[in-house]
C-alpha cells in the first residue's frame, strides 16, 4: 500500500489550481447567479489541456493516466471552480469524447477529438429520457435503419451541455423488442435536420452547466455516425459509468477541500462572545465533519482511478461504493460548512451555499444513490 | 500509488488466520470463562499461537504502517477478546516501555515480548488512588504498568501482581468485557511513581487509538459478514432476504462504511509510517470515523438479523463497539482535536 502522488502529479495539481484561480474562479460567481454557461472559461480549460488530458497526443491530448486526470478534476474543485463548470467538463470529456475515443472509428476520432480537446466544440451525452432514468434499458428513443442511414425519433432528458453542444453521443434502440442488447449509440451533430434541444432547465445547483432536453424528430443519421456496433450501446454506457464514478466525483471532493479552507478562515476571523468561533468545540466538530469526509472520499475515488490505470475490467463494486459514499456522506459536511458560516453561509457571497446546492447533484446524477446500493447489493 | 497488498503480505496474513482459526472455538470458551485461571490459560494459549507470526514485530516497529492494520483487522475479527488482551495488554505495555527500557528491569522484557507472560496497563486519570475500570488483563496479568499523574505530569512505573495488589483488588467486569477487562483499585504507590518515567499522555492515547481503529475494522467486517451470510440463507417468501431492498440496501451501506473506514485507516497508518505532516490529524479522523462506523454498522447488522442478531457474537460486539468510541481519544475529543489541528491550535 502506497498512497503518495508522484512529484509530477503534485506539481501538475498545483499548476491546475493556479491556472483555475487566475482564469476561471473569478468568473464563477456571476455565472452561477445568472445561471449561464461560461464559454470563455470552457475554452480556457481546453487551452490549458484539461479537456483532452487523457487522450493520445494525436487527438490533441497529453496521454495522462486516469489518476492524473482525476487529480485535475480534484484540483479544479480545490481551486474554487463551481460544480456547474466541472460538470460540463465531465460530461464533455468523459461521457462524450471518451466514448468516441474508446469506441469510435479512426475517422470519427479524427473528426471529433481534436475539436473536443481544445474546446472548439462542446460535447454532450444523451442517455436519460423523460420516462427512463434509472431504468436505462427501458429507453424509448428509436433508431430505425433505412438504407444507408438511421432515422432517430424520441427525446432525451436532463442532458448536460444539451443547449450548447456541437456533438451529442446519443443512445437509442435499434431493436425495440430487446432490452439492453437492443441499445446502440450514435453521433449527432448540431444542425442535423430533425435534431433540436429544449430550453435550459432552471436548476437548484450546478447552474453554470446548462441542462436540457434533446429532441429527435425523423432525424436522419448517416450510417457512419453509428458509434460501435449495433446492440453495443449498453456496454458502452456501462464503461462510461466508471468515469462517472471517479473523474466526475473528483471535483466534488476538491470542492469540499475548498470549502474546508473557507471554513477554517472564517472560524478564525469571525468573533462571537468575544472570541473566534473556531475556539468553540462545536465549530471544531464541524471542521472534523469536512475533513473526515474529504479524506475517506478521496481514497475511494483514487482507488477507482488506480484500478482503471491497472487495466482492471469494469470495477463496478469499487465504483459504486465511491459514488454512494460521495453522494450520501457529503450531505452532513456540506451542511456543516453552511451552518459554520451562520447567516452569511446562506448568502451567495460566501460561496458555501453554492457548494451546498451543487453537491446535492452527487447522489442523483450518473446513477442515484439507490442505484448504487442496488449494484452493491447484487455484487454482495 | 498502490492499493494492493503484496503477495508476501497476503501470504503472511493468511498463514496467521490459518494458524489461529482451528483453535478459536476452544480459545473462546476459555477467554469467555468466569474463572480467571481459565481465562489466563486462554490468553497464554492464544499468545502462543500469535507468537509464531510476524504480528508482534509489525506492531512493535517504531513506525508501523498499513501492514500492521492488515493483521490487526484479522485478529480483532477472529477474536476481539484475544485482540484486546494482546494489544491493550502486552503490546501497549511494550510500546510504552520500549523507548524507556533503560529505566526498567530488563528480565521480564523478553518473556513479555515472546508472549510467554501477560501484561496490563492501568491509567489513573486523576491524582490519588481510585478505582479504574477497563483494565486489560487486570485479573491475571504478571506485570502492570501504572500510568498516573503527579505534580509534574504523567509517570509510568512497573509493578508486579503483589505490589499492585492485583489478586485482592481486581474483579473481572461484567460480560462481555470480563474477564479480559477488570475493575481495579491499585494500592497506594506514590513512592514508586516518583521514581517512574515521565510520559506524554498523548503518546499513550495515540497507541490506544491505533489499537481501537484495528478493533473497529474487525468488528465492522464481522458484522457485515454475519449479516450478509444470514440474509443469503434466510428466505422471505420465495426469495432470500438479501434480495429485499430494505435489507439489501442496508447491507450496501454497511459495506460502504467498511470500505471507507478501512481506506481512511490505511491512509492514516501510511501517513504514520512515512511521518506525513498530517499524520496526527489523519489518525484522529480514522479513530473517530472507524469507531462511529463500527457502532452504526453493528446496530444496523443486528436490525437486519432481527432477534437472531442478539444470539450470536454480534450482541457482544455491539457493546464492544460502543467501547471503541469511548476508550483512547473519545470520539468527540478526537473531533475537537481534528478541528484544533486544522485551525493550527
Ligand atoms: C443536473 C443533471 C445533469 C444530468 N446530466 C445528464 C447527462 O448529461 N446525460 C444523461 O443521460 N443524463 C443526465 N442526467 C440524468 C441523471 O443521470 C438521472 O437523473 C438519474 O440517473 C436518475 O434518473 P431519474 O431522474 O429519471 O430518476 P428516476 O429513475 O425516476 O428515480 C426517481 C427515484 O426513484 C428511485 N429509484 C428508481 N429506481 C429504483 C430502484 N430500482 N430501486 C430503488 N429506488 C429506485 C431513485 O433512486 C430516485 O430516488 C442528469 C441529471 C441531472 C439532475
Amino acid at each position: 500500500m502506497e498512497f503518495s502522488l508522484s512529484p509530477e502529479q503534485m506539481t501538475f495539481k498545483e499548476q491546475v489550481i493556479k491556472f483555475a484561480r487566475k482564469e476561471i474562479v473569478p468568473r464563477c460567481g456571476e455565472h452561477d447567479l445568472r445561471g449561464e454557461f461560461d464559454f470563455q472559461s470552457f475554452r480556457k480549460l481546453g487551452e490549458f489541456g484539461i479537456l483532452g488530458l487523457h487522450f493520445p497526443e494525436e487527438y490533441g491530448g497529453s496521454n495522462a493516466d486516469v489518476l492524473t486526470t482525476v487529480i485535475a478534476g480534484e484540483a479544479l474543485g480545490e481551486a474554487g471552480v463551481d460544480g456547474g463548470l466541472t460538470l460540463s467538463y465531465g460530461a464533455h470529456t468523459f461521457l462524450c469524447a471518451d466514448t468516441i475515443l474508446t469506441f469510435g472509428t479512426e475517422e470519427q476520432r479524427q473528426r471529433y477529438l481534436p475539436r473536443l480537446s481544445t474546446g472548439e466544440w462542446i460535447g454532450c451525452m444523451g442517455l436519460t429520457e423523460p420516462s427512463a432514468g434509472s431504468d436505462v434499458a427501458s429507453i424509448k428513443t428509436r433508431a430505425t435503419k433505412r438504407g444507408d442511414h438511421y432515422v432517430l425519433n424520441g427525446s432525451k432528458m436532463f442532458i448536460t451541455n444539451g443547449p450548447v453542444a456541437d456533438v451529442a453521443v446519443v443512445y437509442a434502440k435499434t431493436d425495440m423488442d430487446l432490452k439492453r442488447s437492443g441499445i446502440s449509440c450514435f453521433l449527432v451533430e448540431k444542425g442535423t435536420p430533425g435534431f433540436s434541444s429544449g430550453k435550459n432547465l432552471l436548476k437548484m445547483g450546478v447552474r453554470t452547466s446548462c441542462t436540457s432536453e434533446l429532441i429527435f424528430e425523423d432525424c436522419r443519421i448517416p450510417m457512419e455516425n453509428r458509434l460501435g456496433g449495433e446492440g453495443e450501446g449498453w456496454i458502452m454506457a456501462l464503461r462510461t459509468v466508471e468515469w462517472d464514478r471517479s473523474a466526475l466525483l473528483a471535483p466534488f471532493i476538491g470542492g469540499m477541500t475548498y470549502v474546508l479552507k473557507k471554513c477554517i478562515r472564517y472560524a478564525k476571523e469571525r468573533y462571537q462572545f468575544g472570541r473566534p468561533i473556531g475556539e468553540f468545540e462545536a465549530t471544531k466538530n464541524k471542521l472534523a465533519d469536512l475533513k473526515i469526509f474529504i479524506e475517506a472520499a478521496r481514497m475511494l475515488c483514487y482507488r477507482v482511478a488506480w484500478a482503471k490505470d491497472k487495466g482492471r475490467p469494469l470495477n463496478h463494486l469499487e465504483a459504486a461504493v465511491a459514488k454512494l459514499f460521495v453522494g450520501d456522506w457529503s450531505l452532513v459536511p456540506a451542511n456543516s460548512a453552511l451552518l459554520l458560516h451562520g447567516g452569511y453561509g446562506y448568502c451567495h457571497e460566501y460561496e458555501v451555499e453554492r457548494y451546498f446546492r451543487d453537491s446535492r447533484l452527487a447522489p442523483i446524477g450518473g446513477g442515484t444513490s439507490d442505484i448504487q446500493k442496488r449494484i452493491i447489493q447484487r455484487l454482495l | 500509488m498502490d492499493f494492493e497488498w503484496t503477495e508476501e503480505e497476503i501470504a503472511m496474513a493468511e498463514g496467521f488466520t490459518r494458524t489461529l482459526s482451528p483453535q478459536l472455538g476452544e480459545l473462546e470458551t476459555r477467554l469467555n470463562s468466569s474463572e480467571v485461571k481459565l481465562a489466563r490459560e486462554g490468553v497464554l494459549r492464544g499468545f502462543g499461537l500469535i507468537s509464531e507470526s510476524p504480528y508482534c514485530s509489525l506492531i512493535l516497529r517504531e513506525r508501523q504502517g498499513p501492514t500492521s492494520l492488515l493483521f490487526r483487522e484479522r485478529l480483532s475479527y477472529l477474536s476481539p477478546r484475544l485482540y484486546f488482551a494482546l494489544e491493550m495488554g502486552n503490546l501497549l505495555f511494550l510500546k510504552i516501555v520500549e523507548p524507556l527500557a533503560q529505566f526498567f528491569k530488563a528480565d521480564y522484557y523478553d518473556t513479555l515480548k515472546n508472549l510467554r507472560s501477560v501484561a496490563s496497563v492501568l491509567v489513573l486519570e486523576a491524582e490519588g488512588v481510585g478505582p479504574i475500570s477497563f483494565v486489560p488483563n487486570g485479573a491475571y496479568a504478571d506485570l502492570f504498568l501504572l500510568i498516573a499523574p503527579n505534580q509534574k505530569g504523567y509517570k509510568a512505573s512497573v509493578f508486579d501482581q503483589l505490589e499492585i495488589g492485583a489478586s485482592t483488588e481486581s474483579t473481572p467486569m461484567d460480560w462481555p468485557f470480563g474477564p479480559i477487562f477488570s475493575h481495579m483499585r491499585p494500592k497506594e504507590l506514590p513512592y514508586r511513581l516518583d521514581h517512574g518515567v515521565s510520559l506524554e499522555l498523548g503518546t499513550l492515547r495515540k497507541i490506544q487509538d491505533q489499537i481501537l481503529i484495528g478493533a473497529s475494522l474487525g468488528s465492522i467486517k464481522r458484522a457485515f459478514e454475519e449479516a450478509r451470510d444470514f440474509t443469503k440463507a434466510k428466505r422471505r417468501g420465495d426469495r432470500p432476504l438479501i434480495a429485499c431492498q430494505e435489507v439489501g440496501f442496508k447491507l450496501a451501506e454497511i459495506f460502504t462504511l467498511l470500505d471507507a473506514s478501512r481506506h481512511l485507516a490505511l491512509r492514516a497508518f501510511w501517513a504514520e509510517e512515512i511521518a506525513h505532516r498530517e499524520k496526527d490529524v489523519l489518525l484522529f479522523c480514522a479513530k473517530a470515523f472507524c469507531a462511529e462506523s463500527s457502532e452504526r454498522v453493528l446496530s444496523e447488522a443486528i436490525q437486519i438479523m432481527g432477534k437472531d442478531g442478539f444470539e450470536g457474537s454480534l450482541k457482544e460486539l455491539y457493546l464492544f463497539s460502543k467501547l471503541f468510541g469511548v476508550l483512547g481519544t473519545p470520539t468527540e475529543r478526537a473531533r475537537v482535536n481534528i478541528g484544533g489541528l486544522l485551525l493550527g491550535a
